[in-house]
């Protein structure tokens, strides 16, 4: 227990210091981008891109073919138990994250909804639905970003995609407190690549479509990332989105 | 003095009251417009009727020249006229390419509430989609008396801040160049 509580606390400080370093150097802006609503803290672009072309090529050689094999010999309803599955793993999490976000009731609801899937149904199934209990999602990083914590430079990490040094440091919180994975280390990394499988087969065909259409994959997802997370962190956000200047219709 | 402060608040509230009702109840038709349009054409002049809607729902001209921002200025009449057309044939595909895409086939949109703001209403509504709902926000404002979508924000990601970082790296790329990004657009 005291070897969690260090790496908890060493991981965390590193990364926030990391996170408060950059962020002194967020000032230096790129007024186009601010006044377009479109402006993401991107210092290493550079590296990055090159991060996400390599990415591409493992997802194409490795990743799309296991995802394309999965959902052509999963039937449906297999497919839609496997992802209510891991969905279910990760309502301990989600409890956690509301308990530390101050909310007793999204987190009482997130263990009901586990203890629930999983007696009736070991998680294939959403029962708890049923029971009038809605799903909700959280993690670490929506904690910290509700915390005050600014969002910090963006990233491409290798497999695993786009995040910011905030959400880094919420993924790498998420393995410790997630109350799953303290009970049963040992599953750990078999759940992560399991889940991570599930996760991209869920979304292949937007992916593909991104991957098609976009005129720069890159810049689409950084801003489709950037969108996502301030949405789920700030209640306000939609609010303070930029809004086209009226002309006559 | 305190009845007339009293009586000024009951009429804002009231007339804002009255102004989100109209709005939810705009919105609602255009979204069960939406539906049968989809479910009636069976994919026949889909692309025509699409674009019906959209001119007659969207506010396209505010929409297409907020995306070019200060480009418009600086280009010609018939450059402006080109781009109009193109920019409504992309979002004709986009939206053909949504439907596409999620295999939406006309599920019902549920409209949850219409909040006021400072650059008109925001209408939260949900799709309920093979068990799962998604998060669909409209920007819609008053223009001449009639109401027109802003934005669509789906789970978060606004359609028009999107589109303006993709319009604007182009624009950049071409040297500010309109038609290049008409030509884009065309495509």
């Amino acid at each position: 227990m005291i070897n969690y509580i260090r790496v908890i606390s060493i991981a965390t400080i590193c990364l926030f210091s990391l996170n408060f370093n950059t962020f002194a150097e967020e000032n230096i802006t790129d007024e186009a981008k601010i006044d377009n609503g479109t402006y993401v803290y991107d210092p290493f672009e550079k590296v990055n891109r090159s991060i996400l072309k390599f990415n591409v090529i493992v997802d194409d050689i490795a990743i799309q073919p296991i995802v394309s094999t999965y959902k052509t010999v999963t039937p449906d309803i297999a497919e839609k138990g496997i992802l209510n599955f891991f969905s279910n793993l990760k309502e301990p999490l989600n409890s956690v994250a509301f308990l530390l976000q101050g909310d007793p009731g999204k987190s009482l609801n997130s263990i009901g909804r586990f203890l629930t899937n999983s007696i009736t149904t070991l998680g294939f199934y959403d029962t708890s639905k049923h029971l009038g209990l809605k799903k909700n999602n959280s993690d670490m990083g929506v904690v910290i970003g509700k915390s005050g914590i600014p969002s910090g430079p963006f990233l491409i990490i290798p497999i695993l995609g786009p995040a910011n040094t905030r959400d880094l440091a919420g993924r790498v919180l998420d393995t410790y407190v997630n109350p799953i994975n303290i009970a049963y280390s040992e599953i750990r990394l078999s759940k992560g690549i399991g889940s991570g499988i599930v996760a991209r087969s869920e979304y292949d065909r937007e992916y593909n479509d991104l991957k098609t259409n976009s005129n720069d994959l890159y810049d689409s997802i950084k801003l489709l990332y950037h969108q996502r997370r301030m949405g789920e962190i700030n209640k306000d956000h939609l609010r303070d989105l930029p809004v086209p200047k009226i002309y006559i219709e | 003095m305190k009845f007339k402060i009293f009586f000024i608040f009951f009429i804002f509230i009231a007339s804002s009251t009255q102004a989100n009702i109209h709005v939810k109840q705009w919105s609602e038709k255009m979204s069960q417009d939406f539906i049968q349009l989809i479910n009636s054409n069976e994919n026949m002049n889909l692309d025509s009727d699409l674009e019906k809607f959209i001119v007659n729902n969207f506010a396209i001209n505010s929409i297409s020249m907020s995306l070019i921002g200060r480009i418009a200025n600086k280009s010609t009449d018939a450059d402006l006229e080109r781009y109009k057309k193109a920019f409504l044939i992309h979002i004709t595909n986009s939206i053909n390419n949504l439907i596409d895409t999620t295999d939406f086939n006309g599920q019902d949109i549920k409209i949850a509430e219409v909040k006021k703001d400072s650059n008109g209403y925001l209408v939260y509504s949900e799709i309920l989609h093979k068990d799962k709902t998604y998060s669909i926000v409209w920007r819609v404002v008053e223009i001449n008396n009639k109401y027109y979508i802003l934005d669509i924000i789906i789970e978060n990601t606004s359609f028009y801040v999107t589109k303006k970082s993709e319009f604007s790296n182009i624009l950049r790329q071409n040297k500010g160049n309109l038609n290049k990004l008409s030509e884009i657009l065309e495509q």
